[in-house]
């Protein structure tokens, strides 16, 4: 068979609906293509939505005893004032009534500027250290024990001591001389308090 | 889809027949004169979208038996328009078949050459045609077709011979293998039963009196005639057509044969020209006449169906894959909405627990971090009063030791201890693995009957109590008395005249919150 230019015109309609034909289902397999694909995407998102979801259930489900444990440390250190802004007036004031309940011959202190505590921020919260240098001089080395027990349990901070030394007083010294004291200590103190870092 | 016309082309008439579904229904005869190839032409252009297969039965054709050398494709065909050119000369309308080859040792291939000889007669029929435009698949002869109804029938007779009536004629084929080798048409003077029965009974003998003057067949040899009739002309064909010995008839019900053609509508009488139509309908055999010109219209049709039906498949196959991914489609939104249900469930579930927990004003993961680095913190931050307890513990074994000062640090050992080893240094910051180091300074008093022997076993009773603290070293930094091998040792240095008390200091370190 041999086509002549004639021939074409005879051809067209044929020619133009096989085109469209292709064309159509083409686009309908396009489209159906690019809708599965993006259903199957979603699909996805909601399974991992949904593994993270209960991944969260089941975590606390199986923590649920330690977070109710968890939260009661957290609002008790709320309570006392651990979170949230230092309270350098009531630190003061803790250490003056010290003083006096034990009757120290010497209590002086030096509180440094607040710094970021070394190490990543927990969960949103970030910890602070307050470093104080203390110089007393005792009668006795309970003194300094219990000092440091009642500014542990009293302060609004967690206290770490980081060095205490404690030495004799010369025999020479005022203190001694009048049985005001015969020990003197030389501490340095951490107060450590932390506070939500969204709230900076 | 178009309809399928058959023209049946007799001398005397062209009878238009519709074919659908194994029904053959007469449309319209034409007569075989101007009138009739006007009203031809009217009716192709008013049916010119359907297709159309023209059967030809005239007496004026020719075959020819030729014997050509065993050729291939393009050298065949070239020998066998050849001889078509030489023995059917200015015939337009010819064709060949193969009758096989010969067993000889050449393998020569018999050809039968065919011819519609009356062109004159058959140009204005077909030049209506292909002034319409429409599509002709072809052109064939019914002579051409008797092979076809021997393979219906199922009649694998080396030779036979088949005679069959067709309008206001008797048709006269020669068969051998089930290949058409002659054939002739004779006119049929009326449509009577009994004439009928006589027409088979003498052409049937003229027939064979004529193949064995051609030697087709020898003079005896047996050979079997099928008759094809209507069955209400059997009882007259049993009665004129007897068995001789070198002859012998069959008759061949033409209902039963229309049946077995698939064709569902049986011709009325003996005429059976519908049966061939039929035949050719159904099955239409690849020689015909017409050449590429004649069918250049059915070659554009066909075209066109192709491309239609190859878009329509290629439509037809997209939109199942597309129907697949939709399904897919709507099966993912099924899964979607069911996962964010249990997603929404387990939420719930979530924040019905957390809200049993106490208030707080962060997320449990917050909280889970925030307490576990304060707890860190605490169990790693130790008072020194525990180190004091262990000192005075380990002083009231010793015995006359004098304390003197005590250095106690978190993280290493204290800054003014001498002697402190790296390795514990090391150790002091290791991460989670602060020591709490205490470097004791004291003195150990002596009277007169003490010696060095005693002040230093004073120290080693002091040193022993403290190791018996587990996870306690202790390492003694000054002795009362440097003994050691290292180091020079004067007489005054051991000498106790002085009554002085003797220095010392040991370091204490052990994991903090141990």
């Amino acid at each position: 068979m041999k086509l002549g230019r004639a021939d074409f015109p005879k051809l067209r309609f044929s020619l133009m609906a096989a085109a469209l034909m292709l064309a159509a289902g083409t686009v309908a397999v396009y489209l159906s293509h690019t809708n599965r694909e993006a259903a199957q995407a979603a699909r996805d998102a909601a399974i991992a939505e949904r593994n993270e979801a209960e991944g969260k259930l089941q975590q606390v489900r199986q923590e649920e005893a330690d977070i109710r444990q968890r939260s009661l440390v957290f609002k008790a250190l709320e309570a006392r004032g651990v979170i949230g802004d230092e309270q350098r007036l009531e630190w003061v004031e803790l250490l003056k009534d010290l003083r006096g309940k034990y009757r120290l011959a010497d209590l002086q202190y030096e509180i440094m500027p607040q710094r970021q505590l070394e190490g990543n921020p927990a969960g949103g919260f970030i910890f602070y250290a307050s470093s104080m240098k203390l110089h007393a001089k005792l009668l006795h080395e309970e003194d300094l024990t219990r000092l440091i027990g009642d500014l542990r349990r009293d302060a609004r901070a967690l206290i770490r001591v980081r060095i205490c030394n404690l030495a004799r007083l010369s025999a020479e010294t005022e203190e001694r001389s009048k049985g005001l004291a015969n020990l003197s200590a030389d501490c340095e103190i951490d107060w450590l308090t932390l506070r939500d870092s969204a709230a900076r | 889809m178009p309809s399928r016309r058959l023209i049946y082309l007799t001398a005397h008439q062209a009878v238009v027949f519709a074919w659908q579904g194994g029904r053959l229904g007469e449309v319209q005869s034409f007569p075989a004169s101007d009138s009739g190839h006007a009203q031809f032409a009217d009716h192709l252009a008013d049916h010119a979208r359907s297709i159309y297969l023209l059967l030809v039965n005239v007496a004026e054709e020719g075959f020819q038996t030729e014997t050509i050398p065993l050729l291939r494709q393009a050298d065949r065909r070239a020998i066998v328009e050849r001889k078509l050119g030489q023995i059917f000369f200015n015939a337009p309308l010819t064709t060949s078949l193969s009758l096989g080859y010969a067993k000889a040792r050449r393998k020569d291939e018999r050809v039968l050459l065919a011819a519609l000889t009356d062109h004159a007669f058959l140009a204005p029929w077909l030049a209506r045609i292909a002034a319409a435009g429409a599509p002709l698949a072809g052109i064939h002869s019914l002579p051409l077709l008797g092979p076809l109804l021997l393979r219906a029938l199922a009649i694998g007779d080396e030779r036979c011979l088949l005679l069959s009536i067709q309008d206001q004629s008797i048709r006269q084929s020669y068969l051998e293998n089930g290949r058409l080798h002659f054939s002739r048409l004779t006119p049929l003077h009326g449509n009577d039963v009994e004439e009928v029965a006589q027409s088979f009974a003498s052409e049937t003998l003229k027939l064979q009196q004529y193949l064995v003057s051609q030697r087709l067949l020898t003079r005896q040899q047996p050979i079997t005639a099928y008759l094809l009739a209507h069955a209400d002309a059997r009882r007259a064909i049993e009665r004129r057509c007897i068995d001789t010995g070198s002859l012998s008839f069959v008759i061949l019900d033409s209902d039963e044969t229309a049946r077995k053609c698939k064709l569902k509508t049986a011709p009325p009488d003996s005429r059976c020209e519908t049966i061939f139509l039929g035949l050719l309908a159904n099955a239409p055999p690849r020689e015909q006449f017409a050449n590429d010109e004649q069918r250049h219209d059915y070659h554009l049709w066909l075209l066109r169906s192709i491309l239609r039906s190859a878009g329509a498949a290629a439509l037809a196959g997209c939109l199942l894959l597309a129907s697949t991914e939709v399904l897919d489609t709507y099966s993912l939104h099924d899964q979607m909405r069911s996962l964010q249900e249990e997603t929404e469930a387990a939420r719930r579930r979530y924040d019905e627990i957390v809200r049993t927990f106490p208030p707080i004003p962060t997320t449990t993961d917050n909280l889970r971090a925030v307490v576990e680095r304060y707890t860190e913190l605490e169990r790693h931050s130790p008072l020194p009063e525990a180190a004091y307890r262990m000192i005075s513990r380990a002083l009231a074994l010793a015995g006359p030791v004098e304390l003197e000062a005590i250095e106690w640090k978190m993280g290493g050992a204290p800054a003014s201890a001498e002697g402190v080893s790296e390795g514990l240094e090391e150790r002091g910051r290791e991460p989670g693995g602060e020591r709490e180091t205490v470097v004791v300074h004291g003195r150990i008093g002596a009277d007169e009957a003490s010696n060095p022997r005693q002040v230093l076993q004073v120290l080693h009773t002091f040193v022993n109590a403290l190791r018996g603290n587990s996870g306690l070293d202790v390492v003694v930094l000054r002795q009362p008395f440097d003994v050691a091998s290292g180091k020079s040792l004067k007489s005054s240095s051991a000498d106790l005249d002085d009554r002085q008390p003797r220095g010392f200091s040991v370091r204490l370190s052990r994991a903090a919150g141990a």
